[in-house]
């Protein structure tokens, strides 16, 4: 058995299990009487504790024990639902979580601050464990039958009776039973153990690296028989096991008796030392066998009443378990991500290689290859979607996690917020779930610290006093569209125009329109905040966010109104790997747009002398691609122009010529590349050739700018034909 | 004492209940006992008791004591 992958399932099962842990503890504060999100709570420390266990993680297991009795208080109604106690398991829950990070890490011992951390916890959890313990006490005192004997045939002993033979190979498998039975010492108490050895007559013949040890443990625990079974789980195979729960029937001790290796009469001392049966109880039954001799075993436990009906309930839980189980395996499987970028990959190069045959095939002029390329291209788009839809995720995760981020921010700054999420169910590509959640926590903290008023100047501007954060998802012509918007102070716009000239970043006296003034945020070294909190100054600013967005290809921009709230608009492509793209020439460059930014395609027109054209009676301003790229004016005699649509903003891109859609392939540019504007990737040609993939947000906004900027428009040209040079078409060597 | 030595204090233990002297076995500076440990010792412990030798555990570790206190062996093998 490999311990190393089994540990690497206990890790990303605890973080799963802590996930949902927290998501519940955020549901039970605004519902705190549902008894099945305290039982799903408590059941999620109960397996932490429990698996942290078989890895020997004694500090996460007593850390998580507390945790468990407090939520057990909670489950059997001895505690109530506090704010300040779900901000407090909302605190272990991390911390927790940062134990398990450390396993993964590699450190499996506390440090000194970790324990220090669990100290402070465990203090304030004790607080609240102090009254259940309390509790359970009194009841239990109270359900105990009154004394006498129990049930004919039915043992005293109010505790389980453990019996293990354990498997010869043990050790040598890497598994030490010393570990379990440690292990069980933390599921409740072990009153009394008996250790066997049995190496019988071959002491000198005895293998040191055999186990001969074997167990009778008396153990007292609340635990449920799957639980206890749980802690043998790895060594069930190997070894003999029998749990007999609490007032099991005397005939099952006698049973276990018959089926031990040892002499019975050994036996029955022993578990009479154990306490788990009396020499009276075991006398009686074995004599009781013995007159019924004929009737088989179970005759005997059908005549002595059923068998306790606590050992029939744990049986059907278990087994419903693991029906549970199985058809949740059914429904899905866990993959390695790697695997599937891999298959992504390989996507990607039978896209270009049916490109390639398509190609031959018209080249060659055969009608049947022709055919053939075209059905298989087909199929090849259907794989494709497939493949990518695999690595499709809600974005709901994400989403979800921010419910933990509004609870403990609006707590910090003493402010009452809501967080509305929709959209929840949108999908979009792994990699970019995992990239965009850095800018959303930092808009959606900007929404909470700078957005979201206090309660007094809500009041105040009659609005209500609980503010209102919303995060929204949904699909938009092949993008996906977040947006972040809370119902605050909104920003006010002449604060940003006074800053930005203060920086010198407008001229004084320019009037702008309200989307270019609120794009001004997202220039660095702009903060219109007055008084800083410890929230910001993290060294993120709104410019970081904007960067991290272009460099997923994705596009955002905000919209306010002065005491109505904000809205960030957050545009991201939905995979960062396949796009289905145009491809326009340039001489003998391609490059490639994509498609889901094109507008339409029109004939070259302009007015005389001015970079715009008229559309339908509307100025569309264009930019030259051929002045982009510094590449010298054109020989063709016929111009296009590729109308591309970013957030609402349209312009123009001069090309020579239009070639088509294309199944494009994103491949990265390296990093000598890196530098380049308005080029955000390559692609590879079916003839072979490298294509640069066009930024589309980025011209538009150079074409606002040339625009906006008339006089410079040329300089702006000329700089960038300074600066950018166009790489040769090359194959890159992948 | 682990299962990595094991084999080794095996022979030297058995060499040493060979010999017609008593044996004390030190096992104070014991750092850490594991199942395979635990075996060796109560292995000893029989083959004196048959033998009629005397056979004394010597000042246990904290580690040997945790260990043996946990199987419930310390008095068996008289280390306490």
């Amino acid at each position: 058995m490999n311990l190393d992958s089994v540990l690497l399932t206990f890790i990303a099962e605890s973080r799963e299990v802590l996930h949902e842990m927290e998501n519940r503890l955020l549901a039970v504060e605004s519902s705190p009487g549902d008894s099945e999100t305290l039982n799903a709570i408590f059941r999620a420390a109960h397996t932490v504790k429990g698996s942290a266990g078989l890895f020997d993680l004694d500090h996460i297991v007593t850390f998580t024990h507390v945790v468990e009795t407090v939520l057990d208080g909670l489950r059997k109604g001895e505690l109530t639902v506090s704010k300040d106690l779900v901000a407090l398991l909302l605190e272990s829950c991390d911390h927790v979580r940062s134990l398990i990070d450390a396993v993964a890490e590699g450190r499996r011992e506390e440090d000194a601050d970790s324990r220090a951390a669990a100290a402070g916890l465990l203090e304030r959890l004790r607080r609240y464990a102090a009254a259940p313990e309390a509790a359970t006490r009194v009841r239990s005192a109270v359900d105990r039958p009154p004394g006498g004997a129990g049930p004919a045939g039915v043992v005293d002993g109010s505790h389980w009776h453990i019996s293990v033979r354990f498997g010869r190979d043990l050790l040598r498998n890497g598994m030490d039973p010393l570990s379990l039975i440690g292990y069980l010492g933390r599921l409740g108490t072990i009153k009394r153990i008996e250790t066997l050895f049995d190496a019988g007559g071959l002491v000198e013949e005895m293998d040191p690296e055999s186990c001969y040890l074997g167990v009778e443990i008396a153990f007292e625990s609340g635990a449920d028989k799957s639980t206890i079974e749980r802690a043998f789980e790895f060594v069930r195979d190997e070894c003999r096991i029998s749990i007999l729960p609490p007032h099991s029937r005397v005939i099952e001790y006698v049973r276990l008796i018959e089926d031990l290796p040892e002499e019975p009469s050994r036996l029955g001392q022993i578990l009479t030392r154990c306490g788990s049966v009396t020499a009276h109880e075991l006398e009686t039954a074995l004599r009781m066998q013995s007159s019924a001799s004929a009737a088989p075993i179970g005759t005997i436990l059908v005549q002595q009443g059923a068998v306790a009906p606590a050992v029939v309930e744990a049986a059907l839980a278990r087994q419903a378990r693991l029906r549970d189980a199985k058809a949740q395996e059914g429904r899905s499987i866990r993959i390695d991500a790697d695997k599937l970028d891999r298959l992504i990959n390989l996507v990607g190069e039978l896209i270009i290689s049916a490109a390639r045959a398509d190609l031959v095939g018209r080249r060659t002029r055969n009608v049947e290859l022709q055919e053939c390329t075209s059905s298989l291209s087909g199929l090849v788009q259907e794989v494709r979607d497939t493949a990518l839809q695999l690595r499709m995720v809600k974005i709901a995760a994400t989403f979800n996690r921010f419910q933990r981020v509004v609870h403990d921010v609006a707590r910090e700054l003493g402010k009452d917020i809501a967080l509305e999420i929709a959209g929840e169910e949108t999908e979009l590509d792994k990699t970019v779930v995992e990239k965009i959640s850095d800018p959303l926590m930092h808009l959606v903290r900007n929404a909470i610290d700078h957005g979201i008023e206090s309660a007094e100047r809500r009041v105040a501007a009659g609005k209500s006093a609980r503010g209102t954060v919303s995060l929204n998802a949904y699909h938009d012509s092949g993008s996906i569209i977040i947006e972040v918007s809370d119902d605050g102070g909104g920003i006010n716009r002449d604060r940003i125009v006074a800053k930005a000239v203060e920086r010198g970043l407008i001229e004084p006296g320019r009037t702008l329109s309200d989307r270019d003034v609120f794009a001004l945020v997202f220039e660095p070294g702009l903060s219109t905040v007055e008084q800083v909190t410890n929230l910001s100054g993290r060294g993120v600013g709104m410019d970081v966010v904007k960067r991290n967005i272009e460099a997923l290809r994705g596009a955002v921009e905000i919209a306010s109104e002065e005491g109505v709230g904000t809205a960030v608009t957050v545009r991201l492509p939905l995979t960062l790997a396949i796009i289905n793209g145009f491809l326009v020439g340039l001489g003998d460059s391609v490059f490639v747009i994509p498609l889901e930014t094109i507008d339409e395609c029109l004939e070259f027109t302009a007015e005389p002398g001015h970079d715009y054209t008229n559309v339908r009676g509307q100025a569309l301003p264009f930019v030259r691609l051929r002045e982009v790229f510094g590449l010298p004016p054109t020989t063709a005699r016929r111009e296009s122009i590729v109308v591309v649509n970013s957030l609402g903003r349209r312009a123009g891109i001069v090309v020579d010529t239009l070639l088509g859609e294309f199944q494009t392939v994103i491949k990265p540019l390296g990093t000598i590349f890196s530098h380049l504007r308005f080029v955000s990737g390559s692609t590879i040609l079916g003839n072979g050739n490298v294509a640069l993939i066009l930024d589309a947000a980025g011209l538009i906004q150079h074409v606002g700018h040339a625009t906006a900027t008339p006089s410079t428009g040329h300089d702006v040209a000329a700089a960038s034909r300074a600066t950018t040079r166009l790489p040769e078409p090359v194959r890159p060597s992948t | 004492m682990t299962i990595y030595r094991a084999a080794d204090l095996k022979k030297a233990l058995i060499g040493a209940l060979a010999a017609d002297a008593p044996i004390r076995v030190d096992l104070s500076r014991v750092t850490e006992l594991d199942t395979a440990g635990v075996q060796l010792l109560v292995l000893a412990r029989h083959i004196a008791d048959d033998r009629k030798k005397e056979l004394v555990f010597l000042a246990p570790s904290e580690a040997v004591r945790a260990v043996l206190q946990l199987l419930n062996l310390d008095r068996q093998l008289g280390t306490r």
